[in-house]
């Protein structure tokens, strides 16, 4: 198989040989080239296809090849004609390369007819406006695509050749430097992705005599996103105009604002949290997401309203509706979030979030989503979450989140996006979301353009305006003279409680030079974007020429890709079709729990145990002893195992699943006293979740205690053996909701012992009778309380039969199971 | 009757865009054509290969399985997924802390012998990583 070359994990026969990136950061722009280096080791003609990610709000504006020590540079081209210009290329034995954009805005390199033994270097020049979010900036370089749920062709819009492939064995490595002029040299300056070297050092061919300097201090690869940080910023709008040099007399504007508003009360949140519990988030996503969530707990007060769901395959609502911040609700959230797993599988996020949507709630509800957005079907979500007419609020964790599904998300609905790299403080995310939230909308805001300039076209303004959050515009003006283009542009809007317009936010731009005509390629990039993506309700006269502009201004759009096409000599052309190389991206680092990423560097990951490594069966007791290898059995038949372990009962312990052993174990220990669990039979159990459910399963039990189990156990088992905390009624089996609502609601400040024994001694006291247990109408009456017991056991056990009035043989009261609704 | 066509003929009849066609013949689902560059030529073979991989991505089959299918392997009926209560005795070897290698011997169609040179295997390459991790360090 000539296929596997690519996969040799040793990297000889890798033809992806590794990325450099360099930029340079100042005012809001990032100016960033990534060098991309590829080498066929092998003696065929090769094509390579190569699919990365760029930041969200890159806009690629230069494509320079150096092949054979020929530096070449590319073009922009309608999508059909570079796409032609590329084939024939490579039919006629030439070299072509060709970028394009794919529908979640990542691009692919086709690199067609690299011959034997050739070398190339890709060169793509990418320009970013930076937004500052309440005096921080976190500057982000995707390196790779993590796995995405659902089908890459038919939910995610790729075509066949450029879907992204992964491995997990593949190593590219990585490099990036970036140099930081201007006011962000004051910032405060750190990475949490990557161990980064910061200096400072003499400024070149700047005004300023110093810049600093961030580089990598140890070897990286493409595994993660490089996370740049910059904390402390002023708060300060920025503009920048220049000539545009495609059209005379005609100028643009690019205006930073930095709103502020005018200081509010805080208002209470009525928030839906949804939790991504799908398989990609285990390991650290997982741990940060329950961070994440304990931290949005804290905040919430006895005011706010607000939801709890799950979802992967499935969803599940811990409420059944909208809860108030009250201790209670709030100390069942916080267990919900403790316990919380990657363990639902796939991500069907549409139907989360419409099944999340109904949950009855304030007329007007933010959508808290905290997920990887590892999904390929973006567009229907999107489409879901805008007719709601909720805000949705995302928090992207992981080490290579999908950063532009959940950027899309948000923005449409009028939320934002706050990223969490592992292990990385999540504060400071957790206080910008709030800070947003219980700020008051501002609503139909408009922008002044600059006196006396007449606009040509101007970008429109986001969804939602937050205090402090950075918003970029454009506007391509008629002016007579650059000092018009300087003058005042000031962003306006009406915000509740306030009377009439205010002023939110005022700028006088710098004007520059700009001789590669960078300003006006970002302004085209915006309206372009802005346009494509924009409803039906944007009339088709205004849709038509964007192709055009696209081309005019040599932007790589779904309309235009870039092409670059290099005849080789006579004799030197390639014979046949190249075999295709497709360059597989790393396995996210931390994805799906594979390895992880809050690990210290440098420090060994394993405790050497080598010695007599135990085999053991999956489903026996953690005993340490079992040291002998177990029988293989090849053929035969797991099920067929069993029956035999069973009949012949002598066999070592560890060869019969644990639940399976239990009868004979009582039978062996039958002098030791231990717990003796109630029959399984339908009274004594019940399910955890839905009514419907099936509470045995092949005859063993698959929910809970119920009352009448509880009563029964409590019956069978001396007293001594009775559990004396919440853990052992949890290894009883109590159903888990009536045991937190023993600890947060009873127990509150008490000691546990004695509430799990006022627990007990009152369910002890009841008497369910067959007839009791068929049709649960009638309840025991509580005898008075013993003499001998404490005021505080008295105390425990009266709220708890109080509480325990509606209690039936099967099933628990409504008021415990859903404590937390409780009084509302 | 043997009719030739040029790549982009071949694309037209078969309303697929170009690059796509390519990528099936690269991958191997399409066979290669008759000559090469400029003198490629592709027949009815081509295009009714074409026809066929086009009908099953509409159905919604991977190319991974088409490619599967093409090679004359049997559609089987996929492997049911497992029914709740299903029993499945696997082993775990445990090689160190935090690291397990899970065989289900049956399954995997190991004989005794196979399962302790994997095992062997595996732990001597977790003590090779772990000893070269140490004289870097």
């Amino acid at each position: 198989m000539r296929e596997a070359l690519c996969e040799t994990r040793d990297g000889e026969n890798l033809v992806l040989e590794g990325v450099k990136a360099k930029g340079r950061v100042a005012g809001r722009m990032l100016d960033m080239t990534i060098e991309q280096r590829f080498k066929n080791p092998e003696p065929t003609n090769v094509e390579v296809i190569y699919t990365f990610p760029l930041p969200w709000h890159a806009v690629m504006l230069g494509l320079e090849v150096e092949l054979n020590g020929e530096t070449l540079t590319g073009q922009v081209k309608a999508k059909v004609q570079a796409r032609s210009d590329y084939e024939e290329a490579l039919s006629e034995g030439n070299t072509g390369i060709l970028v394009t954009v794919n529908a979640d805005r990542s691009y692919t390199l086709e690199l067609g007819n690299l011959l034997a033994g050739e070398s190339c270097v890709i060169r793509l020049h990418y320009v970013q406006t930076l937004q500052p979010e309440q005096g921080s900036l976190r500057v982000t370089l995707p390196t790779t695509i993590a796995p995405r749920y659902g089908d890459a062709m038919r939910d995610g819009g790729y075509e066949p050749h450029a879907v992204p492939k992964v491995s997990a064995t593949v190593e590219y490595p990585f490099e990036i430097t970036l140099a930081i002029h201007g006011e962000l040299v004051q910032a405060q300056i750190g990475s949490p992705s990557h161990k980064v070297a910061i200096r400072t050092i003499p400024a070149v061919g700047t005004k300023e005599s110093f810049m600093t300097e961030v580089s990598l201090a140890a070897q990286a690869w493409l595994d993660r996103d490089f996370v740049l940080v910059f904390d402390q910023l002023p708060h300060a709008s920025l503009g920048l105009a220049a000539w545009d040099r495609l059209d005379t007399g005609l100028g643009v504007v690019m205006a930073s604002f930095t709103p502020k508003l005018p200081t509010r009360e805080l208002l209470p949140v009525a928030m839906k949290i949804l939790v991504d519990c799908s398989g990609s988030m285990n390991g650290d996503s997982i741990q940060a997401a329950r961070s994440a969530l304990q931290r949005i707990l804290d905040e919430l007060g006895e005011a706010d309203r607000f939801s709890l769901s799950r979802f992967g395959d499935t969803v599940e609502h811990r409420s059944k509706a909208m809860w108030k911040g009250a201790p209670a609700a709030l100390a069942a959230s916080r267990r919900w979030a403790e316990k919380l797993r990657a363990d639902l599988g796939g991500t069907e996020m549409n139907q989360a979030i419409l099944s999340t949507l109904a949950l009855p709630g304030a007329e007007r509800n933010d959508v808290l989503l905290i997920t990887d957005g590892e999904i390929q079907a973006i567009d229907t979500v999107v489409e879901t979450a805008r007719q709601s007419r909720d805000r949705f609020f995302v928090v992207g964790i992981g080490a290579s989140v999908a950063e532009g599904l959940l950027r899309r998300l948000a923005q449409e609905t009028g939320g934002s996006c706050e990223f969490v790299s592992p292990g990385e403080q999540v504060e400071p995310a957790i206080v910008r979301l709030y800070h947003r939230m219980r700020s008051p909308a501002v609503t139909r805001t408009r922008i002044e353009w600059p006196q006396g300039c007449r606009i040509h076209a101007a970008s429109e303004l986001p969804e939602s305006v937050f205090d402090g959050d950075d918003v970029t515009v454009f506007a391509r003006l008629h002016a007579d003279s650059a000092e018009l283009l300087t003058r005042s542009v000031r962003l306006l809007g009406r915000v509740a409680g306030v009377e009439g317009e205010i002023c939110l936010a005022e700028l006088n731009a710098e004007f520059i030079a700009d001789e590669a005509n960078t300003l006006a390629r970002l302004a085209a990039s915006q309206r372009y974007w802005q346009l494509k993506k924009a409803s039906e309700q944007v009339p088709a006269m205004l849709k038509k020429p964007l192709p055009e502009l696209a081309e005019k201004y040599q932007l790589v759009t779904d309309d235009t890709s870039l092409i670059l096409v290099k005849r080789r000599a006579e004799g030197l052309q390639a014979q046949d079709m190249p075999e295709l190389r497709t360059v597989k991206n790393m396995l996210a680092a931390g994805w799906g729990g594979q390895g992880s990423v809050t690990d210290p560097l440098g420090t060994p990951r394993f405790r050497s145990s080598n010695s007599n490594p135990a085999v053991r069966f999956s489903r026996t007791h953690d005993a340490g002893s079992l040291a002998v290898p177990a029988v293989w059995r090849t053929h035969r038949s797991p099920a067929a195992d069993l029956t035999d372990a069973q009949i012949a009962g002598s066999l070592d312990d560890f060869e019969i699943p644990s639940f399976l052993r239990m009868q004979s174990e009582t039978a062996k220990f039958r002098d030791i006293q231990v717990w003796k669990a109630p029959p399984s039979t339908a009274p004594f159990w019940v399910s955890l979740n839905g009514e419907d459910e099936q509470v045995l399963t092949e005859g063993r039990p698959n929910g809970g205690l119920s009352p009448a189990g509880l009563t029964e156990g409590l019956k069978r088992s001396p007293r001594s053996v009775w559990p004396k905390t919440y853990k052992e009624l949890e290894g009883i089996q109590l159903v888990p909701r009536v045991i937190e609502w023993l600890e947060v609601v009873i127990g509150q400040g008490q000691p546990e012992a004695e509430v799990v024994q006022a627990f007990l001694q009152v369910m002890n006291q009841m008497d369910f009778t067959l007839r009791q247990t068929v049709t649960g109408a009638l309840r025991n009456i509580l005898s008075p309380g013993n003499k001998h017991q404490s005021a505080l056991q008295s105390e425990l056990q009266d709220s708890i039969s109080k509480a325990l009035e509606d209690v039936a043989a099967m099933s628990w009261p409504k008021g415990v199971l859903d404590y937390a609704e409780a009084g509302q | 009757m043997f009719s030739t066509y040029q790549l982009s003929e071949l694309c037209t009849l078969a309303d697929l865009p170009i690059r796509t066609v390519r990528y099936y013949v690269q991958q191997g689902l399409v066979d290669r054509p008759e000559g090469e560059t400029r003198a490629a030529r592709y027949g009815q073979k081509h295009l009714d290969q074409l026809l066929l991989i086009k009908k099953w991505t509409a159905a919604g089959l991977s190319l991974d399985r088409i490619r599967e299918l093409l090679a004359g392997e049997d559609a089987a009926v996929p492997e049911r997924s497992k029914r709740r209560g299903t029993i499945e005795v696997v082993s775990r070897l445990h090689i160190a802390d935090g690291v397990e290698l899970v065989i289900e011997p049956s399954r995997a169609g190991l004989t005794p012998e196979q399962v302790r040179e994997l095992s062997r295997g595996v732990m001597a390459l977790f003590d090779a990583i772990e000893a070269r991790d140490k004289t870097e360090g």
